[in-house]
């Protein structure tokens, strides 16, 4: 019942999703955006991979993830160093790609400075560097999306589940606040919200789950009702397993899968929503630096053609991908409703 | 049919209740006094100096209006009252201006609803021949280049797409082809022709349409597609084609009629979109509807403004939701709410 038909399932799944070129290639290209947020410090930062100082070598980089988590202190000569400057004092220095964070204002160079070879995707209004927001940007983004579809997946799951196995009065209640919850106008209320609270990315995630999990619930209530009336979870029910057991260990797993989808393209809503609010400049901190806020200082200053194209770019990009996993995974998994 | 008309109006009905005790909950539980908000005009208002006398009497009237505004009552009893005032359109005073909220929104309601329903007649009229095309002519090299494209479009985010062409083609270091913002020309007369009043208003707003439709247009003909090639399998697609009924007979009565459905049903849902959706459009330029008085609202804070466009966009979301199951039993016969638990 368990490990081995289930395994076989998963194969046959990604032999699916595999014979499709467009799927394959939107994995691709979701897999090197997960890479480039996990590895953003390490490619665009104002601090040196290496560097050696008076006889010692240090790795910047790696002691800021250190004194960020509380776990050490900077090293004397380095404390509040300006790394541009210890440049020329330095034995030897290995730079990031791009030598700036997200955030640093470039004294040297100028405000809306244009795609150069210093600056490879141009300057904002402050100096800081695009080509450093857009690579830190897509760790907000990534985590906006994963945070936003983390939460939709634990509500709707546990409500849709819940509704679809027990039925009955449980599936009314639980059908009702889902249409009531279809009636809340989403970006009214996170409007609402964001006039109200402060700025918080965080906020911002919480509100994007809180109420985008409808669509998840509803496609786990039909699961657990057809997979409910199967014959080994009546089997598993007279073995004498428990609601909780016969739910977790055996609908469950046999439910997830049109989940999957929904979760694929939640990820790609949430990202959208996210970059819109910041283009909008609701609810995200003026400080943070992200695709969305780029863009829009392109709308006040519509020479900077570079803060339009390519945060607009990454947002579409990602999106896209996001859309077609999602597309690709329908069609791996309902083989019938695959195009030819 | 009856019955359940009922039934749905008295659940709407609940619904709305609950959505905007939510709303009404947010925007009391937020941090300051409408009070102090009221007198300071939003907190985009400027500081006034203090004057030890006036302060005295200034508290005063804040005690005042608090009473006056039924803010000394428990919060429950402030909902009530306020949910009978919005019954009656009372949607209260803008902190910043004082003026009454309704005639805000009244004023702007007609930009915003003509820009929408433009947009509506324009997604209709492409996305159906589309679908139609590209669902007829499966696999061949006219769907595949209209399915990637419209795949395209559905993904292009309309900020950025808006923020592109305000930047390219409406007369920044680029071309010059529309205005960047507003209704009318700088030297606009309202003495002109109805012809040049026209195409200055469709000069303006063209750009603003071109946004606003072209990702629903995707969407439905991306739908429509779908449902088409769905019934293009039916047994009784294939009996009509046996009996010799001619090719454009069985795509336009046989096929399309059946798989206009949830074509059909997205009308309804489109309609909460005549607020929400156009807050970014008409952010982008600067036009003076619905979508940008909540924006500018949001940014001043000013509550009774943005709780009032939400308990609308609430009530229109609700309204949208019933239409288009309405519609759905409209348009096919076969189904029934009847017997159905609502």
């Amino acid at each position: 019942m368990s490990a081995a038909p289930s395994e076989r399932y998963g194969a046959r799944i990604w032999r699916e999703f595999k014979s499709s070129r467009r799927a394959l290639w939107s994995l691709r290209v979701v897999a090197l955006l997960a890479l480039l947020a996990l590895s953003a410090d390490f490619i665009a930062n104002d601090k040196p991979y290496y560097i050696e100082l008076e006889g010692k070598s240090y790795a910047p980089i790696l002691i800021d993830y250190g004194v960020r988590l509380g776990l050490r202190h900077w090293p004397e000569p380095l404390l509040n160093a300006d790394f541009y400057r210890l440049e020329e004092r330095a034995q030897e220095l290995v730079w990031p790609p791009i030598r700036y964070s997200p955030t640093r204002v470039d004294l040297r160079g100028d405000t809306f400075a244009p795609p150069s070879a210093q600056h490879w995707l141009g300057t904002d209004f402050l100096g800081r560097d695009v080509m450093a927001g857009m690579v830190h940007g897509t760790r907000i983004s990534l985590t906006v999306g994963l945070v936003v579809v983390a939460i939709q997946a634990v509500i709707g799951i546990v409500l849709g589940g819940l509704a679809g196995y027990y039925g009955g009065w449980v599936d009314i209640v639980i059908s009702r606040f889902i249409e009531m919850m279809l009636g809340i106008p989403t970006f009214f209320l996170i409007i609402t919200v964001a006039a109200v609270f402060p700025p918080s990315i965080y906020l911002i995630m919480v509100i994007l789950g809180l109420t985008g999990w409808m669509g998840i619930a509803r496609y786990m209530r039909s699961e657990f009702l057809r997979v409910r009336a199967q014959d080994f979870v009546e089997a598993a029910r007279s073995l004498g397993g428990s609601d909780l057991r016969v739910m977790l260990r055996h609908v469950l797993p046999n439910s997830l899968a049109p989940v999957l989808v929904s979760m694929s393209f939640g990820v790609a809503t949430a990202i959208l929503a996210e970059s819109g609010l910041s283009f909008l400049g609701i609810g995200v901190p003026a400080h943070l630096v992200t695709w969305g806020s780029i863009l829009s200082a392109a709308r006040a200053n519509t020479f900077a053609w570079w803060l339009a194209v390519f945060p607009g770019a990454a947002i579409f990009v990602t999106v896209t991908a996001y859309n077609l996993l999602g597309d690709g995974l329908r069609d791996a998994l309902d083989p019938k409703l695959a195009p030819r | 049919m009856g019955r359940y008309l009922i039934q749905r109006c008295f659940l709407l009905g609940l619904t709305f209740i609950a959505i905007t005790i939510i709303g009404f909950s947010i925007v009391r539980l937020a941090p300051g006094d409408p009070v102090e908000l009221f007198f300071s005009g939003g907190l985009a208002a400027g500081v006034e100096g203090v004057n030890p006398e006036r302060l005295v009497q200034v508290e005063q009237a804040k005690e005042d209006l608090r009473r006056q505004l039924g803010l000394d009552q428990p919060l429950h009893i402030q909902y009530i009252r306020w949910l009978g005032r919005i019954l009656h359109a009372d949607l209260g005073r803008s902190f910043k201006d004082q003026r009454l909220v309704w005639d805000k929104i009244r004023e702007r309601m007609p930009l915003t609803i003509t820009l929408n329903s433009l947009a509506l007649l324009i997604t209709y009229g492409i996305a159906i021949p589309l679908g139609i095309l590209s669902a007829v002519k499966t696999g061949s090299i006219a769907d595949r280049v209209s399915t990637l494209i419209v795949f395209m479009l559905y993904s292009l985010p309309s900020f950025w797409v808006g923020t592109m062409i305000i930047i390219f083609l409406c007369g920044g270091d680029f071309l010059d082809w529309f205005p960047p913002a507003g209704l009318h020309a700088l030297d606009y007369d309202p003495e002109w022709p109805l012809y040049r009043r026209l195409g200055d208003y469709l000069h303006h707003l063209a750009m603003p349409l071109l946004v606003t439709t072209y990702g629903s247009f995707a969407f439905l003909s991306r739908v429509l597609r779908s449902s088409m090639l769905e019934v293009k399998l039916q047994d009784y697609v294939r009996t009509a084609r046996a009996k010799g009924v001619s090719e454009r007979v069985v795509i336009l009565r046989h096929i399309l009629r059946n798989s206009i459905i949830p074509i059909v049903t997205n009308l309804g849902l489109l309609l909460p979109a005549l607020i929400g959706g156009s807050v970014i459009i008409e952010t982008i330029f600067s036009l003076p509807g619905l979508g940008y008085l909540g924006y500018q609202a949001v940014l001043a804070r000013d509550y009774p403004v943005v709780l009032a466009l939400f308990s609308v966009g609430s009530a229109l979301t609700l309204v949208g939701i019933l239409i288009s199951d309405l519609l759905l039993v409209l348009v096919d016969p076969r189904i029934s709410f009847e017997g159905k638990p609502a």
